[in-house]
């Protein structure tokens, strides 16, 4: 009988693993033994990271996007369609235009969704670019700033030893714009104000969630004159003043408060009933090891989805997939799994507007810096520009 | 030449080394060179490639490495596949005395081999077909 596994999400987690899991199994796909289709509800595949780049002017809309059916192997069946419900028992998924989809493996890859509206006034107030709108009008206010005071935050789940999305982002967008302001000759003019929040996964008055990264950081933004503070974890806002409130009591003035915001998992996954995730957030209790969810049967999690303690970055979904595909692939074939997840995650950061570093870390060890440099950043624009779309199609 | 009987600390003392005249000539060329690499920070990039050649490798792991060594077999070997194609076709092409006519051409879809390989590339249509199946998404 034909196994059918459904990925649900056309992210770089899914996209890379329903093109990883055809190229596998395709001994088996081509005898009509398997069947891999993908779900998701959107027909374009949107580079994610760059959305931070559109707010410093770097990328235009249709640079950082792909119809989805142009990175998929043909023997995918593609669907656009939105999950609205997960029927664990009966292996199937409901959809927004009212389909059954049946499945006998499950990849959840939905990933997750900033969340402004859950601290006060910081939708109204704030700005991002975790998206591409909220991108574009933190560029508007970026390129017509003159002076002023621009403040940092970074807001953490809730769930403990979560992180926030992608790791570094508020550091590379911090040296970023420290570049952006300097070419525009303002940056005497406008003060840039780094905070970080007291707990911050197993750390504590850090500036960075991992300790050696954290200890450079003091010299880094020294070097720019950037201020820092650590011990920041924003309580509210107040738009029409324009002040952030912390919960250490603090309250800090500006003219732009750029912030990483809460984020939680998709409606159809918070509503599958199976999250024990703190404050309605939707992570899915993972295997650290197998990815499989805690409690179902041939259902797998990654990227932004899981509840563990790695970054939320397609960095991560890297070296998740190839073990969710190895383990669908042996289950298949042998009927058990084969493969860990070891935590590893993969990068290169962006570090200001022209310098590079990569970066990699796992469950056992931390990321250890090293200067960063314009090879570093050439690596990372190659990546953004090209190599990210071999990665989707599952090459590299 | 050194000889078995040098040690290690003969091999590293500078004062040996620089005793004999062609490594001091080799040695102030060498410095020549890079003054003005040091002076306009180019060397530094030649660290940086090292650092960065270094990271590529710490980066890399089995599952990179399997789906590379997956992407080349499969470019080689379609390559090999098309290039053996061509290559028989023309032979047999450059052995037609006269072209042949449109009968005949017709008359070769007799044999199943031919009709294989039409079906082949029927299939292949299909298969873009397939990839051409939705219309392309809205541009907003």
């Amino acid at each position: 009988m034909k196994k059918r596994i459904l990925v649900i999400g056309g992210g770089i987690g899914g996209t890379m693993t329903a093109n990883h899991l055809v190229s596998k199994l395709y001994p088996e796909i081509s005898r009509n033994k398997v069947e891999v289709s993908l779900l998701s509800n959107s027909p374009w595949h949107y580079y994610k990271p760059a959305f931070m780049y559109v707010a410093f002017n770097k990328f235009f809309k249709d640079e950082l996007r792909r119809p989805q059916q142009s990175l998929l192997r043909p023997e995918i069946n593609f669907i656009v369609d939105e999950v609205e419900s997960f029927e664990f028992n009966a292996n199937r998924v409901r959809c927004s235009s009212g389909k059954f989809y049946d499945y006998d493996y499950l990849v959840i890859s939905t990933g997750c969704l900033p969340a402004p509206e859950r601290i006060e006034g910081l939708k109204e107030a704030g700005d991002h670019f975790y998206q591409y709108a909220p991108a574009k009008a933190l560029a508007e206010k970026l390129t017509t700033i003159k002076k002023g005071r621009i403040f940092v935050t970074v807001n953490f789940p809730q769930t403990p030893n979560v992180p926030h999305q992608c790791g570094i982002a508020p550091i590379e967008t911090t040296l970023m714009l420290d570049d952006l302001l300097r070419k525009r000759g303002v940056r005497d003019k406008v003060e840039i104000v780094y905070t970080y929040p007291t707990v911050s996964q197993l750390l504590r008055n850090c500036l960075f969630m991992q300790k050696d990264t954290c200890e450079v950081l003091p010299t880094i933004f020294e070097q720019r004159d950037i201020k820092y503070q650590h011990g920041f974890s924003l309580s509210h806002v107040d738009p029409d003043k324009k002040i952030a409130y912390s919960h250490e009591g603090k309250e800090e003035n500006f003219d732009i408060l750029m912030a990483t915001p809460p984020i939680r998992a998709v409606d159809a996954v918070i509503n599958s009933g199976v999250s024990q995730a703190q404050n309605n957030e939707g992570w899915l209790p993972t295997d650290h090891e197998t990815m499989e969810v805690y409690g179902l049967n041939n259902v797998f999690v990654l990227g932004d989805t899981v509840d563990l303690p790695v970054s939320k970055a397609g960095g991560s979904c890297h070296s998740q997939s190839p073990v969710i595909v190895n383990n669908i692939a042996s289950h298949i074939r042998l009927g058990r799994l084969c493969d860990q997840y070891d935590g590893r995650v993969v990068a290169i950061a962006q570090m200001g507007l022209e310098d590079g570093m990569p970066l990699w870390y796992d469950y056992s060890s931390d990321v250890q810096p090293t200067p960063p440099n314009k090879l570093g950043g050439l690596m990372r624009k190659s990546f953004n520009r090209g190599v990210y779309w071999s990665v989707a199609r599952g090459l590299v | 030449m050194n000889t078995q009987n040098e040690n290690i600390e003969d091999i590293t003392n500078t004062n040996n080394l620089l005793t004999n005249p062609d490594a001091q000539e080799g040695l102030v060329e060498l410095i020549q060179k890079l003054e003005p690499l040091l002076a306009g920070r180019r060397l530094n990039r030649i660290v940086d490639l090292m650092s960065v050649t270094a990271d590529v490798v710490d980066m890399t792991d089995d599952y990179m490495i399997e789906k590379l060594c997956k992407s080349y077999e499969e470019v080689i070997g379609g390559a090999w596949t098309a290039g053996n194609i061509v290559r028989m076709a023309g032979n047999e092409v450059r052995q037609m005395e006269e072209p042949p006519t449109l009968w005949s051409l017709l008359k070769t879809a007799k044999d199943p081999e031919v009709r294989r390989g039409l079906a082949f590339m029927l299939m292949m249509a299909r298969g873009i077909g397939k990839q051409m199946n939705q219309p392309l998404p809205e541009y907003d």
